[in-house]
């Protein structure tokens, strides 16, 4: 078990308290939204730093790299505060996993062009390309190389690119919680529990939608959740809102609920995520009351992640010209 | 001749009020300080505000040295061991009280720092939530100097 000293963490919790205010607000998005036209709203991110500066941001498609730069920056500025990198790079592998699907995904197509990695992960894009090409897994943790193993053989036997999302989403999920069990930090075990309940239940909501079968469900479960598979699995032939009733007493009842009638009465398709996202954020606020530990830079990645979404949503919103009252209610609740 | 004389013992007394008083005050001070260069690394013009925060727990270890001083302005090279052990007894209210104070009240500066962080306006409201921890300090360093008479 890796221990949480949190004395080491005073200078970090100091600084990060500091940027805090820094993080886009309500003020911000509703600036964003309300300006004429797409490059209006990037500078309000310029306004705010994001990216690395350069001014390499104007086009209204920069927009992207402006983002992924900003997600960077954010990781960077976490590594060099933690105390303990481990703390950090389990929210990293992510990116690892991500960057392994279009690698596997890219190979087995056949492109040669190199795809578009992300660079927040714990392992460089083009060493990654390299470590894929070469079948070298020495910097791979465990999980993941035998998840690259398993993602060969099946698609060996069944030809079937699904099989690349499936075996590494779940690989993930579970690289996640045994990363986050390893840390002396209930704040952290929770935001394990919930990352992979509500990657349950959106699943399970979409796929109930969508009339799939059990042995589909099965196959998408995540194992380390809180509600167990029974719980999907006697509501594997019901309607979804069956479902909520269900699940009524557990953390997510509520928002479940609310999502479902955002998404019946049409007001919002996203509905179910902009809850649980809300949900999320609302329990990750605790961290607030932590004056000296992991807590509060924990939360300022979610918080950072949670406003690069936002951002994402006006901007594409914005380019397709979608009115701003339907992007406003799509925006997810911010952390400060 | 007997080692452990009144006089010995007496000066144990003043030791513990000061060093363990400031020890707590270097603490506090020093918790407080961490937090304070993280908030003004980011946000410079903050200092005078962390500077008065982080100095709050810094006053136990001046009340220790003062009763200290006290303890040794009584000293008498000719007192019994029941006289020594009543000035032992005078330095531990300050010495254990400002530790412990110190050090929590360190932590609510360092709270109190986050906060003007966040809300430069709440300096007053950070100073006065820190400075309840100090009407411990000072009670103890009252009944330390009832104890020395």
């Amino acid at each position: 078990m890796l221990r949480i000293n949190e004395g080491d963490y005073s200078y970090a919790s100091g600084l990060i308290r500091a940027k805090e205010p820094k993080l886009l607000g309500n003020s911000h998005f509703a600036r964003m939204l309300d300006s004429p036209a797409a490059e209006d709203a990037i500078k309000v991110l310029t306004e705010a730093d994001y990216g690395f500066g350069g001014g390499n941001a104007s086009g209204i498609f920069a927009f992207e790299r402006l983002l992924a730069d900003e997600m960077k920056k954010c990781f960077e500025l976490l590594l060099e505060l933690a105390p303990k990198a481990e703390v950090i790079k389990a929210f990293q592998r992510r990116y690892d996993y991500f960057n392994v699907k279009v690698l596997l995904k890219a190979e087995f197509a056949g492109i040669e062009i190199p795809p578009i990695l992300a660079d927040t992960g714990t392992i460089a894009g083009d060493d990654m390309k390299r470590m894929i090409r070469e079948r070298d897994y020495s910097e791979f943790t465990e999980l993941m190389t035998g998840a690259v193993n398993e993602v060969y053989d099946v698609f060996a036997r069944t030809k079937d690119p699904q099989a690349v999302d499936l075996i590494l989403d779940k690989a993930f999920y579970r690289q996640l919680t045994a990363d986050l069990k390893a840390i002396d930090s209930p704040f952290l075990w929770n935001i394990a529990e919930m990352l992979t309940d509500m990657t349950n239940i959106k699943m399970f909501v979409r796929a109930r939608s969508l009339n799939k079968s059990w042995d589909f469900i099965k196959k998408l479960l995540l194992e380390d959740g809180t509600i167990s598979e029974e719980v999907y699995f006697k509501n594997s032939d019901k309607s979804v809102e069956d479902f909520a009733e269900d699940i009524r007493k557990s953390k997510y009842g509520e928002a479940v609920k609310k999502g479902l009638e955002l998404v019946r009465s049409g007001k919002n398709s996203s509905g179910l995520e902009k809850m649980l996202d809300d949900l999320f954020i609302g329990s990750i606020r605790s961290a607030k009351l932590v004056t000296i530990g992991v807590e509060p830079l924990i939360a300022y990645l979610f918080a950072k992640e949670a406003e690069i979404r936002n951002v994402r949503m006006i901007m594409t919103g914005k380019i397709n010209g979608l009115p701003a009252d339907m992007i406003r209610e799509r925006l997810r609740e911010v952390y400060v | 001749m007997n080692i452990i004389d009144g006089q010995l013992i007496a000066l144990l007394g003043a030791a513990i009020a000061f060093f363990v008083a400031g020890i707590g005050s270097s603490r506090g001070v020093g918790l407080a300080g961490q937090v304070g260069a993280g908030v003004l690394t980011e946000d410079p013009s903050k200092f005078g505000a962390v500077m008065l925060l982080e100095a709050l727990p810094s006053t136990q270890a001046i009340y220790g040295f003062v009763i200290a001083f006290l303890i040794i302005g009584n000293i008498d090279p000719a007192m019994s061991v029941t006289q020594g052990l009543h000035l032992l007894a005078a330095g531990l209210p300050i010495g254990i009280v400002g530790f412990i104070s110190a050090i929590y009240q360190g932590k609510v500066a360092a709270s109190g720092i986050q906060l003007i962080a966040k809300q430069p306006g709440s300096l007053g409201s950070a100073i006065t939530l820190a400075l309840m921890v100090e009407m411990f300090a000072i009670l103890a360093l009252i009944v330390s100097i009832l104890m020395i008479g």
